[in-house]
């Protein structure tokens, strides 16, 4: 299974909700975003390696790091000396050995953002409240369907106590998991790891576990039908 | 029949081949084979191939009553006949799936769709930005006695401590590794994709040029330190002061 984390607007949170998604299935997460990596990095090949053909996909992935990933570069110089393209084949090889690939997809709508949709079998569409942030948010859906990127469920990100769910999944077309605006989320990420296992009994573990468990059940029932 | 008229013109090294297709009352597919002794370079969209073209020729549709033009480029000389039309079968006879529907049917459509995500060039420091010399002049010739940053940071060092050199050193070998590996990927590439994705990924032509020459100015430079530090090194091992009798005679 390949799931792609996608939202439109930077800084909405795809990356911590890719990395936490990535640890309760037990997969891998591939840091998408060629030219704004945010994600734990690590020594070694990373995707600018893997995407110009220094390294294979394979040997860029860690296992010894809280979340199995597959890291990217840093640097502007090595993001235009890859082929995006090359991304298809690379994420298609981590699901051949490892089962279950979240990428993290970067901000916008150029191909970076479009290649993951491409890709994968399924999307999570990350969002904000924001007004700006829900017009990105419609623009990707648009992508993702054009993509063929089945929309699991949509993320509305940093919460009050009483979120309008309903008119985002109205607005998005899909069942809306809120996730609240807590510290404890930004802590573990800094700390580089999943928000289970840097605060295990914190509340904020749930909406996580509930959004890996409704992908399993979504993309194993539209792979059996 | 569809109608075909063709015209190749050298420029300075390169053919620039025009097609016009003229349609003949039905809607036809049309596959064109490059006959010039050499690769098609063609238009671009987004850095890919723009639709329809490939390494060989173009395949698209001549509308029944319309006229298509077509273009691109080729390294190979001119000839009379530049390009030849090897299939024109009826749009009706040909299998569904053969059909472009529209959709981003392979990653480069996506690409050519949404656009090139790399970096603009100008947003990338160059490697020798950081430099004391320019990568822009990299044929001035080189004096054994000033062999780059390197040698002259560590002559106006004070001291022989090593942390006072080993910065600007590793970021001028890093400097050299990176302009390597540009001119290694391009050295490698054996087939005319990979050759424009390695083109494009050093900036283009202008600055693979450019990047070869400063590589072959790194070369000398790199000998140059070389015999420059294999020399010191010898008088440093040789060089033997007889600190004890200095202090007697003190």
């Amino acid at each position: 299974m390949i799931l792609a984390v996608t939202g439109g607007k930077g800084g909405v949170g795809k990356s911590t909700v890719a990395y936490n998604l990535a640890a309760h299935l037990d997969g891998v997460v591939v840091d998408g975003d060629l030219g704004m990596a945010d994600l734990p990095t690590a020594r070694g090949p990373d995707l600018h390696d893997v995407l110009a053909g220094r390294a294979t996909a394979l040997e860029a992935v860690r296992e010894e790091t809280p979340v199995s990933i597959l890291p990217c570069g840093r640097s502007l110089a090595g993001a235009r000396a890859v082929d995006p393209t090359a991304l298809v084949t690379a994420v298609e090889a981590v699901e051949r050995v490892y089962g279950t690939v979240v990428v993290d997809s970067p901000a916008g709508m150029r191909a970076d953002a479009g290649l993951p949709l491409y890709v994968a079998d399924a999307c999570v569409l990350v969002t904000t409240p924001a007004e700006t942030a829900l017009g990105d948010a419609v623009r990707v859906r648009a992508l993702a369907r054009e993509l063929d990127a089945g929309l699991v469920r949509v993320v509305l990100n940093r919460v009050d106590s009483d979120p309008d769910c309903e008119s985002v999944a109205e607005l998005l077309g899909a069942p809306v998991i809120p996730i609240p605006d807590i510290g404890v989320i930004a802590r573990a990420q800094a700390s580089g790891q999943p928000v289970c296992r840097h605060t295990p009994d914190s509340d904020a573990c749930r909406p996580f576990e509930r959004l890996a468990s409704t992908v399993r059940q979504e993309c194993r029932h539209s792979r059996s039908s | 029949m569809v109608t075909v008229d063709t015209s190749a013109t050298a420029v300075d090294g390169v053919t620039l081949v025009t097609v016009t297709l003229a349609g003949d009352g039905v809607d036809r597919y049309v596959r064109l084979e490059q006959q010039l002794d050499g690769p098609v370079w063609p238009p671009r969209r987004e850095g890919r191939p723009a639709d329809g073209w490939d390494e060989a020729g173009y395949e698209g549709v001549v509308p029944a009553d319309a006229r298509i033009a077509l273009g691109y480029a080729t390294p190979a000389p001119p000839t009379e006949t530049p390009v030849t039309v090897t299939a024109a079968e009826p749009v009706a006879t040909r299998c569904d799936s053969q059909q472009y529907d529209g959709h981003l049917t392979d990653p480069d459509d996506v690409v050519r769709q949404l656009g090139d995500p790399s970096p603009p060039r100008e947003a990338v420091p160059l490697p020798d930005e950081s430099g004391r010399k320019p990568v822009s002049k990299p044929d001035e010739p080189t004096n054994e006695d000033e062999v780059g940053p390197v040698v002259k940071a560590a002559a106006d060092a004070d001291s022989a401590d090593a942390s006072d050199t080993d910065a600007p050193v590793r970021a001028w070998f890093e400097r050299v590794e990176q302009r390597l590996a540009a001119v290694e990927r391009l050295d490698e590439a054996d087939s005319v994709p990979a050759a424009t994705a390695a083109l494009r990924a050093t900036g283009g032509l202008a600055q693979a040029r450019e990047t070869t020459r400063a590589v072959e100015a790194d070369r000398r430079r790199l000998l140059a330190v070389a015999r420059r530090a294999e020399t010191l090194a010898a008088r440093a091992e040789a060089a033997d002061v007889p600190i004890a009798t200095l202090e007697r005679l003190a």
